[in-house]
């Protein structure tokens, strides 16, 4: 267990930095909700069930949909 | 220029922290500073004082419930900020507001059993709140994701007769002028020891036990669901 | 470094807030702005939770008989941050009708050709 939850911290670093190097805006926005479901895996493995739940159904369902969102609404996919 | 300065300031910033990372106690032990008289205090007397199973929902809805309301209040004010900036006028004829539309008979069909599924879910959720995981919170996003879906299918004109703009603002204003009305009737009456009448606590592990936390539940989950569905509606064309 | 090895939950949580500040600052579009101030926000749970976890102990929902002190983690930095989950998805949503009002009036979101059309 303590070797998955070293896996996971390190996915976790190395997403947050292609959030930073992808161009495409709609990528950045995926990896980011990629982001979003791995975390939630992290509160599971630390015993705490109810912020699980609350980071599955919150972060990576409310927030993207506001992205993609606003995306639409300034006409821009690339950078 | 400027890329060099900041990724200098962000490794001196990490470096700065590290080194007070490194003097910390050893993770996981039991006997940690962290792990004081306080949480030994919630873990042994939140079922007699409460009569939730769930501890967490003992704490954030009965020992500290002020600060849910406060919360409550920041999404309260947030919904009302994005009403602000985004809402626009009515419907002037002839220019084009974007509106996602969708035009399917299979998505409509497919609605009709989807739909009533997610929503007892999110009901199971709420109203399980102080047995297992879960709360106010989780079950509201997943109310407000079924109105979502409910709206994206079945178009504005549709929506706007179920769920009308003047109701869904009434019930946002007295579901959380309600809770602060609760829980203050609560906390005087219970503080001051004075004999008023209180919902009992009942048996621990059925559904209606915990005094307050079953309505409690109930109405944060319906402020986070009308919260977000005004969220996606704002966003997405600006009329409700 | 044995520290450091020992707490892998707190190292990976400031190289996430570090990774989200250089975010913050590096970038012109104000999308990825904000995206930086989540990780920077998530990271902080992160550090947090990990503080009140105790190795071999149950999550704190009791089922059947109570199991006494010795038998749960710590609830209270559970109960926190529950809260602040809310707040930045609230922040969030604001930041995100502000830049949308800001696409309106001035027709790009690069942050620099922004601040040289005001000095105009």
């Amino acid at each position: 267990m303590k070797i998955f939850s070293m896996i996971m911290i390190l996915f976790l670093i190395i997403s947050s930095v292609a959030v930073s190097t992808i161009k495409n805006l709609l990528g950045a926005i995926i990896v980011f909700m990629v982001y979003s479901l791995m975390m939630t895996i992290v509160w599971q493995q630390l015993n705490a069930p109810d912020l699980a739940i609350t980071e599955a159904a919150v972060g990576a369902g409310i927030t993207t949909i506001l992205f993609v969102l606003t995306l639409k609404r300034i006409k821009g996919v690339r950078k | 220029m400027k890329k060099i300065l900041s990724i200098g300031i962000t490794i001196t910033l990490i470096i700065i922290l590290l080194l007070g990372v490194s003097e910390l106690p050893k993770f996981g032990q039991y006997n940690n500073p962290a792990n004081n008289e306080v949480s030994h205090y919630y873990i042994e007397k939140t079922t007699k004082d409460t009569g939730a199973m769930n501890i967490v929902t003992g704490i954030i809805l009965d020992y500290r419930a002020f600060d849910t309301f406060v919360e409550s209040s920041v999404l309260f004010t947030a919904s009302i900020i994005v009403l602000l900036l985004l809402k626009k006028e009515k419907h002037i004829q002839g220019i084009d507001n974007e509106v996602t539309i969708i035009e399917s008979t299979i998505l409509k069909q497919v609605s009709k059993v989807l739909i009533p599924c997610i929503q007892i879910f999110g009901i199971y959720i709420i109203f399980y709140g102080h047995l297992s995981p879960g709360g106010g919170f989780a079950g509201g996003t997943i109310i407000g994701t079924s109105f979502i879906l409910y709206r994206i299918i079945y178009g504005k004109k549709f929506t706007d007769k179920t769920l009308p703009y003047s109701k869904l603002i009434t019930y946002l204003c007295g579901a959380i002028m309600l809770y602060g009305v609760l829980k203050g009737y609560s906390f005087i009456t219970g503080g001051n020891h004075l004999n008023l009448p209180q919902p009992s606590l009942g048996t621990p592990g059925s559904i209606l036990s915990g005094g307050f936390l079953l309505p409690l539940n109930i109405l944060v989950g319906l402020i986070v669901a009308i919260t977000i569905y005004f969220f996606f509606t704002l966003f997405d064309g600006g009329e409700i | 470094m044995e520290g450091l090895m020992n707490n892998y939950y707190e190292t990976g949580s400031i190289i996430l807030f570090g990774i989200g500040f250089a975010i913050l600052l590096l970038h012109n579009n104000l999308i990825k702005k904000i995206i930086g101030m989540n990780i920077m926000d998530t990271a902080v749970f992160l550090f947090f939770i990990a503080k009140g976890y105790v190795s071999g102990k149950d999550a704190p929902i009791i089922i059947g008989a109570h199991k006494g002190v010795q038998g749960y983690i710590n609830p209270v930095p559970s109960a926190l941050m529950l809260t602040g989950i809310v707040v930045a998805v609230s922040t969030t949503a604001f930041a995100l009708a502000l830049t949308v009002r800001i696409y309106e009036g001035y027709g790009s979101i690069e942050l620099d050709e922004i601040i040289k059309m005001r000095s105009d």
